[in-house]
C-alpha cells in the first residue's frame, strides 16, 4: 500500500471482487423465492382449420384466466409468458407449436383474465390434426436481473375439431 | 505511508468494502430492489476509496526511525 | 508519458534469466485462463459456454452488452428455450426463442437427416426467422446450436461490445496488459 496506485488497484479489485460476490448471492436468494401461479386455459372456437400448402394451419381461440403474480420476485425482469399445443402424429413423436406469447414486466401484466385469438397459427409438419387429442400448455420464462433462468408450465387437455373448417365455429 | 499506516490502509480498505457488500445486501433484501443494493455498494465503495486512497495524516503517526546518516566514509 | 519511461527502463535493466521468468509468468497466467475455458466447455457441453448478446431482437429481457451461460448437454430441447445458434456460412451467434419444434418418429427419421425440426424467432421481432435462414431453408437443426441459455449476467459483455465496435482499443490493452505483467515486480 505504499503508493496511491497501488492503492488504487487494491480497492479495485477487492471491490471487483465484492460485485462477483454480491452477484453470486443474489442469484442464490432465488431458490427460496416460492412461486403460486393459477391458471386455467380452454380452446374456445375456431376461427378456420384448413389444409395449406400440404400442412394442416389453425386459428383457434383460447379462454385463459391465470395469475402468475407469484412468480415474480425481487430479481425478475420479466416474464416471458407463452401457450404452445403439444401433441403426437405419426410422423414426428413430438410436436411443439407456440400460438401466443406475453412480454409481462410487472405484477400487474401478469393477471391475465380474457378470452383471444391465437397469435400464431398453429401449422403442423403435415396434415394429421383432424381429430387429434392435444395438449394446451401455458408455459412461462423467467427472466431474472441476475442468475438462472426459470421455466415453469400448466398443461391442459384438449381436442381438435375431427373436420376441417372455416366459418369460425364456437367449440 | 509509514509501516503501520499501511497495515491499517490494507484492514481498513477489505473490511470497508465487506461490511458494504453485507449492508447493501442486507438493504436490498429488506426493501426487495436490486437498485438500492447496488446504489448502497456503489457508495460504500466510494467511501472506501475516499479513507483508502489519498495520503492521510493518521496514517503517518509512527514515522519510520532511520538511522542516524554515518559521517565516515567507507 | 510516465509510465511508459518506467516500464521501458524497467525492461533495460533486467537480465535476460529475468526477462525469461517474467515471459514464462505471462506464459502461465494464460494458459490457465485457456484451461479453465477449455473445462467449462467440456462441463456445459457447449463449443462458447459464456456468450455475449450482440443484437436487441430479445429485449426487453436481454440487452446488447449481457453476458449468457449456455448448456447443451442432454436435457430435452422444448419450446419457449432460448438457443444460441449459428446459421451456416454466418459466424455471429444469433439469440432467439425457438416457436415451433417437430421431433421425428422412428418411422420418419432418415439417419442421413436432423431428428428435430426448429423455428426460432427473437421476442422483440415481429416475424419469425425463416428470413434469416438460407433461401429454401425452412428449418434449423440441433446441430446448429450452441447451446441453450441457462443462465444470465447484465452488462458484464459490454468491454466485448466495445471493443468490436473500436477494434483498435483490442490491441492497445492487450499490449499495455502485457508489457506491465512483464515489468511487474511480482
Amino acid at each position: 500500500m505504499h503508493s496511491a496506485t497501488y492503492r488504487l488497484n487494491a480497492v479495485a479489485t477487492m471491490a471487483f471482487t465484492g460485485l462477483l460476490a454480491l452477484c453470486l448471492a443474489v442469484s442464490v436468494t432465488e431458490l427460496a423465492h416460492k412461486a403460486n401461479p393459477e391458471a386455467s386455459l380452454k380452446m374456445h372456437g375456431v376461427h378456420h382449420f384448413k389444409p395449406l400448402g400440404g400442412n394442416d394451419e389453425a386459428v383457434l381461440s383460447f379462454q385463459m384466466k391465470g395469475d402468475l403474480s407469484s412468480c415474480f420476485s425481487w430479481n425478475t425482469k420479466q416474464l416471458f409468458a407463452y401457450i404452445k399445443i403439444v401433441y403426437e402424429t405419426e410422423r414426428h413423436v413430438r410436436n411443439e407449436v407456440t400460438v401466443w406469447d406475453k412480454v409481462m414486466t410487472s405484477t400487474e401484466e401478469a393477471r391475465i383474465e380474457e378470452a383471444f385469438l391465437s397469435k400464431y397459427a398453429l401449422v403442423d409438419n403435415g396434415s394429421d390434426l383432424r381429430g387429434r387429442d392435444v395438449n394446451l400448455t401455458l408455459a412461462w420464462n423467467v427472466m431474472p436481473y441476475i442468475g438462472a433462468l426459470y421455466f415453469g408450465e400448466k398443461v391442459f387437455a384438449a381436442k381438435m375439431p375431427s373436420e376441417y373448417m372455416s366459418d369460425g365455429r364456437q367449440g | 505511508m509509514d509501516l503501520k499506516g499501511q497495515q491499517l490502509c490494507e484492514a481498513l480498505a477489505t473490511y470497508l468494502i465487506l461490511f458494504s457488500a453485507i449492508v447493501a445486501f442486507l438493504f436490498g433484501i429488506g426493501t426487495q430492489s436490486l437498485r438500492n443494493l447496488f446504489c448502497v455498494y456503489g457508495a460504500g465503495v466510494g467511501l472506501t476509496c475516499l479513507v483508502i486512497i489519498p495520503n492521510w495524516p493518521f496514517y503517518n503517526r509512527n514515522p519510520m526511525k532511520w538511522l542516524p546518516r554515518s559521517l565516515k566514509k567507507d | 508519458m510516465g509510465i511508459f519511461k518506467e516500464i521501458v527502463d524497467e525492461l533495460r535493466g533486467m537480465s535476460v534469466r529475468q526477462l525469461v521468468s517474467q515471459v514464462l509468468s505471462l506464459g502461465l497466467i494464460v494458459s490457465s485462463a485457456f484451461m479453465i475455458w477449455k473445462c467449462l466447455i467440456l462441463a456445459t457441453g457447449s463449443e462458447s459456454p459464456v456468450v455475449v448478446v450482440l443484437s436487441g431482437s430479445m429485449e426487453p429481457g436481454f440487452y446488447r452488452g449481457d453476458i449468457l451461460f449456455l448448456y447443451n448437454g442432454r436435457k430435452e430441447i422444448s419450446t419457449g428455450d432460448i438457443p444460441v445458434f449459428n446459421l451456416p456460412g454466418r459466424d455471429i451467434p444469433i439469440v432467439h426463442r425457438i416457436l415451433r419444434l417437430h421431433e421425428k418418429s422412428e418411422a420418419s427419421f432418415d439417419p442421413e437427416g436432423a431428428r428435430v425440426d426448429i423455428l426460432t424467432k427473437g421476442d422483440n421481432n415481429y416475424k419469425d426467422d425463416r428470413v434469416l435462414y438460407d433461401p429454401g431453408q425452412l428449418w434449423i437443426h440441433e446441430d446448429n446450436l450452441l447451446g441453450r441459455a441457462v443462465g444470465y449476467l447484465p452488462y458484464a459483455g459490454m468491454a466485448t461490445i466495445i471493443m468490436n465496435d473500436y477494434p483498435a482499443i483490442k490491441f492497445l490493452l492487450i499490449g499495455f496488459l502485457g508489457l506491465l505483467v512483464v515489468t511487474s515486480k511480482d
